[in-house]
């Protein structure tokens, strides 16, 4: 019978739980920051930061009068005069380079709109993206025409942050064949500031399961590639090599160098329709299990409030598999204890 | 958001295979959690609010005032509102009427009764506080919303207080007003725990295929070849029973066999289901409590 539906009743206690964790959080910076104490660290919206009009206020803040107060809840970060307070939740803010996903939500004039869970949808311009037939080819009329026959409203993508405008909408680029169509998986959105800043946010995890964590929250779930070409899977046939012997996270850590320098064939061979495909491989039903099950690991940490990246994921999928069937992991009280195993068994390492 | 062509064809080849397997690794009879509380409005007579980890949120309260009539079908309003949504949008108007045909079919009306000429109204009131962002954007219908409004509505009815009647209810047509105790101590349930006369629920199942799916996510019912809306009461199926599109591309009509799929899964969760809401309905009964 619970194997059907369970009902809770919103409890207060879960409100106190997460109280304890802002707690966790205070203590740290307060121990981290114990310099120069006149102004309090972490504000609530409408806080009185200061009442002294010397300071110029940044993002974040508002004035009444000669009086300066928080906007959002977060942390005062003072640079020289300058006051803004940093929120802890809030949505995605693009800087150049962030590893993206994102998805087409409006095609026009030689440029995608992108959704990345910012304030703006990015632009994808028609000139960033790899077209059929190689990097040398020049962009046409036709090409303008047909934008919708290689990214329509709805495809999902991973892209790399050009460039940031001055209203904070980004502009992105997929002219590098780790970047583009996404095939195979599940989407999952999380939010962004759970995402740890990492060298490389696509990866591959035991199962033959493949993770993108875009830095702005959205994660795409999918089958590993099994082949060898480059495309949405990040390591070449040597990496691969390198990697029966040594463990995940080191092979992880590196893109192959030469990736980027021998493109220009490989493009051209590769570059063709099928990156644009919408067609997904065979996936087994053993495959789409552990899929949905790193999917609901994923989530679990989320709800709790836990950070991921690689490492913790794998962990979290290790732990679930603890927990019996897959189904059993879209409880919450389940989600929780895979949230706090994975917390104590990381202190438990130090 | 509308999904990619591959994400799409993903979450419906892992539906219609054989062993279905869903994106949220749930079996087909399984929903996801959901959070409850009733009797949490001080000034109705029995309220509810119920919410799915989609963030939909919905809460229901049931109003009594006593109404001079003959008319038995007029003693029952449902209202339903939806936040950003026109009252007469299909979504709002396609909700209510499901729900009050839902609901008026098996109620006990004797106990509305007051004198011959005097009835308890209910006024049932049902408010979506939330839907997805993405909503206008999406191909999901949001239909799937009947089965948590019906169980909010469930909720309020099982956890609606009248007062007592202190009057007769024989009055033969005299001219007499009803009275009621003074002590709101002494109220009675509209619906008796020993009551037969539930209210019906209303199940929203997805169908893709030939398998049939109990609370379809709203990603599921992206690619949810068309739905059926079902009621259940006490151990069967009862009207209404209306298919509704789950979503706004790729409809398919459904074959016999996932239509009397529909009817065994709904008939295997239903006792599961109403169970589960009556354990919430009885905890704390008349408790006001803070649900916030």
């Amino acid at each position: 019978m619970s194997n059907i539906i369970s009902i809770t009743r919103p409890s207060v206690k879960q409100a106190k739980d997460e109280d304890s964790d802002d707690m966790d959080i205070d203590e740290e910076l307060n121990l981290n920051d114990a310099k120069a104490k006149e102004i309090q660290d972490i504000v609530v919206p409408g806080e009185l930061i200061t009442d002294d009009p010397s300071w110029m206020r940044g993002h974040g803040t508002y004035y009444l009068g000669e009086k300066t107060y928080s906007a959002v809840a977060g942390v005062i970060l003072r640079v020289n005069k300058l006051l803004s307070v940093i929120p802890f939740k809030g949505r995605y803010n693009p800087e150049t380079g962030d590893h993206v996903v994102g998805r087409i939500v409006d095609v026009t004039n030689k440029r995608w709109k992108v959704d990345v869970g910012a304030e703006h949808d990015a632009v994808l311009m028609l000139g960033a993206v790899n077209l059929p037939g190689g990097v040398l080819r020049r962009k046409s009329e036709t090409d303008e025409l047909q934008m919708r026959s290689f990214l329509k409203e709805g495809d999902l993508l991973n892209a790399e942050v050009q460039s940031v405008f001055h209203d904070g909408s980004a502009a992105l680029h997929t002219r590098s064949l780790r970047y583009g169509k996404l095939r195979n998986g599940i989407f999952v959105s999380i939010p962004s500031n759970l995402i740890i800043r990492a060298k490389n946010y696509a990866h591959d995890l035991p199962g033959g399961v493949s993770v993108i964590f875009g830095v702005n929250g959205y994660c795409w779930l999918y089958k590993t590639k099994l082949d060898n070409s480059p495309g949405v899977g990040p390591k070449s046939s040597l990496e691969r090599k390198f990697e029966a012997g040594v463990k995940m996270d080191a092979a992880n850590s590196a893109f192959s160098p030469g990736m980027g320098s021998d493109a220009p064939n490989k493009l051209e061979e590769k570059a063709s329709w099928d990156i644009y495909s919408d067609k997904n491989d065979s996936i087994s039903a053993t495959t789409k299990e552990t899929i949905s099950r790193y999917r609901n690991s994923l989530l679990a940490l989320s709800n709790f409030n836990v950070a991921v990246n690689e490492t913790r994921l794998a962990k979290a999928y290790e732990i679930s598999l603890g927990y019996g069937d897959v189904s059993e992991l879209v409880k919450s009280d389940i989600q929780k204890s895979i949230a706090e195993d994975l917390i104590n068994d990381e202190k438990m390492r130090g | 958001m509308a999904l990619s062509p591959a994400e799409r064809a993903y979450i419906y080849d892992s539906l219609v295979s054989p062993q279905v397997a869903r994106t949220d690794s749930r079996k087909p009879t399984q929903f996801r959690p959901l959070k409850a509380t009733c009797s949490f409005l001080p000034n109705s007579n029995g309220s509810s609010r119920i919410s799915t980890v989609d963030g939909l949120e919905c809460i229901t309260s049931v109003k009594a005032s006593v109404l001079r009539t003959n008319n038995i079908d007029e003693l029952i309003q449902v209202d339903v509102d939806i936040q950003g949504q026109r009252d007469d949008s299909d979504l709002c108007v396609g909700i209510s009427s499901v729900l009050s045909r839902a609901l008026t079919s098996n109620m006990d009306r004797s106990k509305l009764r007051l004198t011959d000429k005097y009835s308890f109204q209910l006024f049932i009131d049902v408010v979506v506080l939330s839907i997805p962002v993405d909503f206008q954007t999406s191909s999901y219908t949001l239909y799937s919303l009947i089965s948590l409004a019906s169980m909010g509505c469930y909720l309020a009815l099982r956890s609606t207080k009248l007062p007592l009647l202190v009057s007769t209810t024989n009055d033969k047509e005299v001219e007499e007003e009803p009275t009621f105790s003074d002590d709101w101590e002494s109220c009675v349930d509209l619906i008796p725990n020993d009551s037969d006369a539930l209210p019906t629920l209303m199940f929203v199942v997805g169908i893709v295929g030939n398998n049939v799916i109990a609370d379809p996510s709203l990603e599921e019912q992206q690619v949810a070849e068309s739905g059926m809306c079902i009621g259940y009461n006490k151990g069967n199926i009862a009207a209404p029973v209306q298919s509704v599109s789950l979503s706004t591309v790729d409809g398919r009509g459904f074959s016999e066999k996932a239509l009397l799929r529909s009817f065994d899964l709904v008939r295997q969760m239903g006792s599961a289901v109403t169970n589960a809401l009556d354990t919430i309905a009885a905890q704390n009964p008349g408790e006001v409590e803070a649900a916030f």
